[in-house]
């Protein structure tokens, strides 16, 4: 009997917005699927395309890159960098077969926990739809 | 660790501490000294213990030292093996673009995923799923998108199809090729590219192919070298080869551009090929080839390997060799995409630098009598 698919979420949330918002999410009691795991960093920018794929090469399914809202980045332009960034790795992902629709880029600020849920949750709701991630692995 | 077979194999217990590589290797200069002849005797003298990760992982497998030395030790062959004992205790040289191209590597040899590797051809490029001629396109798609800012490299493989049909060939292409590895060997992760090669042969021997074309000189060095099981009857060229072979079905326009030559050390000191791309050249007409002073087995590598290890040496070089090509010539050609990424990249910011780099075959089709 093999154990349903549960898909393994990654999220990369910077420091200033989206990490405050799933903290909020938590200290809110917000319920949200366990599938995800949170990886902080300083900016949204900072999150390099072959941090990325290198996540796809451990197995997870799905990856989430959340920033603060245009304009509101702490560092002035660093969610446009993020933005230049997904873009370039949504078309890598496109040509290795893993598909560009594993990679979302979310703007959530720190006041927004519930927003924090509901993307997480809809998005392992689409990653559950779609199935494991071609790349195999077993993160 | 299989030290003293790999020492054996690459002939260093051969070396008799002349000095040559040192003087030919690309890392040494005024103020900073890379000595592969310093490493051998090292490690000659205490084994294991003489080994540093970190100028294991310096050296840019250029050959440069091989080249000039009179007891044929095979110093970037040695360092390959150690390589390969270094990523077993978890050592790893400095990625470059981190690691996103050993990533793609390694997940077209988990051998799972669809690729959309050729997305770039258009009606214009004639391929044939019948031809018996395989175009191995090589990591051009996955350059585009991860270096779009150093132009495409598609564009070499769509100019590599119009030269071939131009002399009445319709290659094929694989849809579902791999990585030849290259990299991955270089690295030391060696399952990974025994994992590539197993994918690629497995696919290449059951078709009817007979010749296989390469663009990339790493690729084309890698099938021929390191390729153990692929069928026997199946030819290898580098597409500048074999058009040298053919230069009088190709029919070029005039070009008054005055060009030089920058020798890849896969294509140069690896295999040999100096003279195809030049003759390639030359054939075109009112094109002035000039050669920069450091030519054919003595050209400079282009700095940097397997995307890793690019630092401000490599810049140092690749600005040097940039340099000279600016005084004599208006466009440094070359005929790999490593040497065409790694100059682009260093002309970038480098205003003085009033010179341009260019791929052979691009320019080639691009003088092509329409």
């Amino acid at each position: 009997m093999k154990a349903p698919f549960e898909p393994k979420i990654l999220a990369f949330c910077c420091n200033w917005c989206a990490y405050s918002g799933a903290d909020l999410a938590g200290t809110s009691r917000l319920q949200y699927p366990p599938n995800v795991k949170i990886v902080r960093v300083m900016c949204s920018g900072r999150v390099d395309p072959g941090h990325i794929l290198r996540a796809f090469e451990t197995g997870v399914d799905g990856i989430l890159v959340a920033g603060c809202h245009p304009g509101d980045c702490h560092y002035i332009s660093g969610n446009e960098r993020a933005e230049e960034r997904i873009e370039t790795a949504k078309a890598v992902a496109e040509i290795i077969g893993i598909g560009e629709d594993r990679i979302r880029l979310e703007w959530i600020s720190a006041s927004e926990g519930l927003r924090f849920a509901e993307v997480i949750e809809d998005f392992i709701k689409e990653i559950r739809v779609k199935g494991p991630s071609p790349a195999g692995g077993d993160a | 660790m299989e030290l003293d077979e790999a020492v054996r194999d690459t002939n260093v217990q051969m070396c008799y501490s002349c000095g040559k590589c040192t003087l030919a290797c690309p890392l040494t200069h005024d103020d900073h000294i890379y000595s592969p002849r310093r490493i051998v005797e090292t490690i000659l003298a205490h084994g294991e213990e003489g080994i540093s990760p970190a100028e294991m992982w310096e050296c840019l497998t250029c050959n440069a030292c091989s080249t000039y030395c009179p007891s044929d030790v095979k110093f970037p062959a040695f360092v390959r093996e150690i390589r390969g004992e270094l990523v077993k205790d978890g050592s790893y040289g400095e990625c470059s673009h981190a690691g996103i191209l050993h990533s793609l590597m390694r997940l077209m040899a988990g051998g799972q995923v669809k690729q959309k590797r050729l997305e770039w051809l258009d009606d214009s490029l004639e391929t044939s799923p019948r031809s018996n001629v395989l175009l191995f396109v090589g990591c051009a798609p996955y350059y585009d998108a991860v270096l779009s800012e150093h132009g495409s490299h598609t564009e070499t493989t769509k100019s590599a199809v119009k030269l071939l049909n131009s002399i009445g060939i319709k290659p094929r292409l694989l849809k579902d090729e791999v990585c030849c590895g290259h990299d991955m060997l270089w690295t030391g992760e060696t399952e990974t590219f025994e994992d590539l090669e197993r994918i690629n042969t497995e696919r290449i021997n059951k078709s009817k192919v007979k010749k296989i074309i390469f663009t990339c000189p790493e690729c084309y060095d890698t099938f021929k070298e390191n390729y153990k099981d692929l069928r026997e009857d199946i030819e290898l060229h580098h597409l500048a080869q074999f058009l040298g072979d053919r230069i009088d079905d190709l029919e070029f326009k005039e070009n008054g551009k005055k060009v030089t030559f920058q020798d890849s050390c896969r294509l140069g000191r690896f295999q040999g090929i100096y003279e195809p791309p030049r003759d390639l050249l030359l054939a075109v007409p009112g094109l002035e080839l000039v050669e920069m002073e450091d030519n054919r087995k003595k050209s400079v590598c282009c700095g940097t390997s397997c995307w890793m290890n690019c630092d401000q040496e490599s810049k140092r070089i690749q600005v040097e060799r940039l340099e000279e090509a600016s005084t004599i010539a208006d466009m440094m050609i070359t005929a790999c995409p490593k040497c065409l990424i790694h100059y682009r990249c260093a002309m970038d910011g480098q205003s003085k630098l009033d010179t341009d780099v260019k791929d052979l075959f691009v320019m080639l089709a691009e003088s092509l009598e329409p």
